[in-house]
This record gives structure tokens, C-alpha cells and sequence, in this order.
């Protein structure tokens, strides 16, 4: 990843308390696990900001490395990695999400 | 077979881990994906304490080499910690 992913990736992460790298847009998400998590986040009313890695490849790639994790989406919460989609089902459905996010 | 491959690739990392590996490709037939869905079902003592990230990630470093070269097109995880006997 060069130094000017790296800094893209950072402001995004301080611009929102929560950010969601995804494919698509909330609205039109491009991939069932993306969606997913979109849906939980509004069905729990938290605010979000997003990115979608489709309109960008060099993110798409870099926020894999960034945080070790290979797969999108992945959600953050003040910079810091929660997870992807089977995590925030599971902290969905443990009630669990209002201590993150609270 | 993959399925004990990939469990005894996971208790070599995590040797005192309860492991069930299950070959769910069959939830996607229509979608050719040339690798198997998988679902990781582990409780190990290591997760105390851990986030739920984290925990994952440990999964997903052991399993790098089968996700990379798609082996595994899909990975689904479930951690638990053990209850104190």
C-alpha cells in the first residue's frame, strides 16, 4: 500500500466515529454482505459514514492490508476494526452492539 | 480431505481448542465459486479477553494460504470462549 492510500484511508476514518468500507452505497449495496451490515446499522439506528471500495481500487486492496483483514466490508468505530459482517450479526443478535456504539 | 485439513491445521496453531469444521458449499450450489464455503465453528481459552476481531483474525491468519489461493472461497467463523468448568 503506498503512503497515499495509507492517508486516505486515515482521514476516512477520522471524519466518521464509524465508518463502514463496503461495496456499493447503503442504499444500493452491490454485495449481500455489505448489505447486511448497512441493514443492521439502521435497523439499530447508528449513524455511519461509508466508503465504497468499487469506486476505488487502490482502498479496496489497501484496507485489507491496513488491518490484517481480508475480506469487505469491515466496520470501524473510532479508527479501530469491529469486524465484518458474521461479527456484526453476532453482536446484533447478542444486543451487544449498543455497548460499542452507546 | 479438506474439512480435516483445515481442522488439523487449526488445532496445530490452537492445540487445546474444541473444533467443528463444516463444509457448507451447499447453502450456494448455483454459484460456481470454484472453493468451498466453509464454517469454522471454535472455542479456545486464548479468545478471553479478546475482541471478536481479533479472535477472527487469528482464524483467518491460520487459514491464510487456503483463502488465498481459494481453496476456501468463503470462510464463516463462530468463536466461543469456554465456560469455567
Amino acid at each position: 500500500m503506498d503512503d497515499e492510500t495509507k492517508e486516505k484511508i486515515e482521514n476516512l476514518l477520522k471524519e466518521n466515529k464509524v465508518v463502514l468500507f463496503m461495496k456499493g452505497i447503503p442504499t444500493f449495496p452491490q454485495c449481500g454482505f455489505s448489505a447486511r451490515v448497512a441493514q443492521i446499522l439502521k435497523k439499530n439506528n447508528i449513524n455511519f459514514g461509508h466508503f465504497n471500495v468499487l469506486e476505488d481500487d487502490a482502498v479496496r486492496q489497501g484496507i485489507k492490508e491496513f488491518s490484517g483483514w481480508p475480506t469487505i466490508p469491515q466496520l470501524y468505530v473510532d479508527g479501530e476494526l469491529i469486524g465484518g459482517c458474521d461479527i456484526l450479526v453476532e453482536l446484533d443478535e447478542n444486543g451487544e452492539l449498543e455497548e460499542i456504539f452507546g | 480431505m479438506l474439512l480435516k485439513q483445515i481442522e488439523s491445521k487449526i488445532k496445530k496453531s490452537l492445540p487445546k481448542c474444541k473444533v467443528e469444521v463444516v463444509d457448507t458449499s451447499s447453502d450456494h450450489i448455483g454459484h460456481d465459486a470454484g472453493g468451498a464455503h466453509i464454517l469454522v465453528n471454535i472455542t479456545d481459552e486464548s479468545f478471553k479477553g479478546v475482541s471478536l476481531a481479533l479472535q477472527h483474525k487469528k482464524i483467518y491468519e491460520i487459514l491464510d494460504e487456503e483463502l488465498k489461493d481459494g481453496t476456501i472461497h468463503a470462510l464463516r467463523i463462530k468463536t466461543r470462549v469456554p465456560k469455567d468448568g
